[in-house]
């Protein structure tokens, strides 16, 4: 019964994940999720005992395991976000760029 | 059947000055009425200085940007043009041929099509024989591009188009390096423009064998896309 929740509850888990990657995005939730993470770590530092009982909870044997996870999705959130930010600082350049260009045509 | 006025958009990376002028003084020679348009993306020396007599327009990037951005700034600087024009996008190496253009044009002066795609396979016009790595490559590219795009070309990366306004307006690059090959031919579906492949002759001199395009570049494009469809 509990590898049929944990399968649900983490397939739940990942999908509204990704939905939000692909469609939700914002800065504002951007940032919130960002705090959430921190002060998630934050928690698991204070209180190392609590990884250990929401990794039983969810069928992983170590808390030290669900950190180890929840680090690879966190580093991978970053990635997007780093790679967003510098898309945007390259829209910018090119915008500069062109408009100058335009401005002094064949001067 | 309406003649549109015809400017050649030309853009240009470092490429030698007296290959430049020569590319453009083939396409005066060949046809007075075309207007030249050169987008000098950045190179480190300015052309402007080499192509003072000639009759050509000329728009140059402080910092180079990437052939998709000299593209679309092309594109920009022609949209305030209030007239119904055509934009041939055309190589300054010199691996164009110029006499490719009529037939390219046709479709759009005729208004058959919005956008005319050069193809080097389509009646085997390209006069040099490519080489066995280039071609196999090409392939793989056409394969890539076919399911990335939804659209498949018998040649998926020629440089060598015909545009229409139409075509122009709803066609905005936002990729600046090689992935715009890509991400122009996936707008042409997604805003259902009405595209036709025409025969074109590219040639092959030892000049532009030896720039040729890095192989890497495929996984440049395919990472550029694929994380682009993870961002909104």
């Amino acid at each position: 019964m509990i590898i049929i929740a944990k399968f649900i509850l983490l397939s739940l888990l990942l999908i509204a994940f990704l939905f939000y990657l692909l469609k939700v995005r914002s800065k504002r939730l951007d940032r919130l999720l960002f705090i959430v993470f921190f002060l998630t770590g934050f928690l698991f530092i204070i209180y190392p005992d609590v990884t250990n009982s929401i990794a039983h909870a969810i069928g992983i044997s170590r808390g030290a395991d669900l950190i180890f996870y929840l680090a690879i999705i966190f580093f991978f959130f970053v990635f997007i976000l780093l790679y967003s930010m510098n898309k945007e600082l390259e829209k910018k350049l090119t915008d500069l760029v062109r408009k100058d260009a335009i401005e002094n045509v064949n001067s | 059947m309406f003649s549109y006025p015809v400017y050649i958009v030309v853009p240009s990376f470092n490429e030698q000055i007296e290959v430049v002028s020569h590319t453009i003084t083939e396409l005066l020679n060949f046809n007075p009425d075309y207007k030249i348009i050169l987008v000098d993306d950045g190179s480190d020396k300015d052309l402007r200085a080499g192509l003072r007599e000639l009759n050509v327009t000329v728009l140059r990037h402080k910092v180079n940007l990437g052939q998709g951005a000299a593209l679309q700034t092309a594109a920009d600087y022609l949209l305030r043009l209030e007239q119904e024009l055509i934009a041939v996008h055309f190589d300054a190496d010199g691996q164009h041929d110029v006499r490719s253009i009529p037939a390219l044009i046709e479709p759009l002066q005729s208004d058959k099509a919005d956008i005319a795609l050069g193809s080097r396979f389509l009646d085997g016009s390209t006069t040099l024989e490519l080489p066995v790595f280039r071609k196999n490559l090409l392939k793989v590219a056409r394969l890539i591009n076919g399911l990335l795009t939804g659209l498949w070309l018998t040649d998926a990366h020629n440089g060598f188009r015909a545009l229409n306004r139409k075509a122009l307006q709803k066609i905005r690059l936002t990729q600046n390096g090689f992935a715009h090959a890509t991400e122009l031919i996936s707008l042409v579906k997604k805003k259902r423009l009405r595209y036709c492949e025409v025969p074109v002759s590219i040639r092959y001199t030892s000049y532009s064998l030896q720039k040729g395009q890095r192989a890497t570049g495929a996984i440049d494009i395919l990472l550029d896309l694929f994380i682009k469809k993870l961002i909104r």
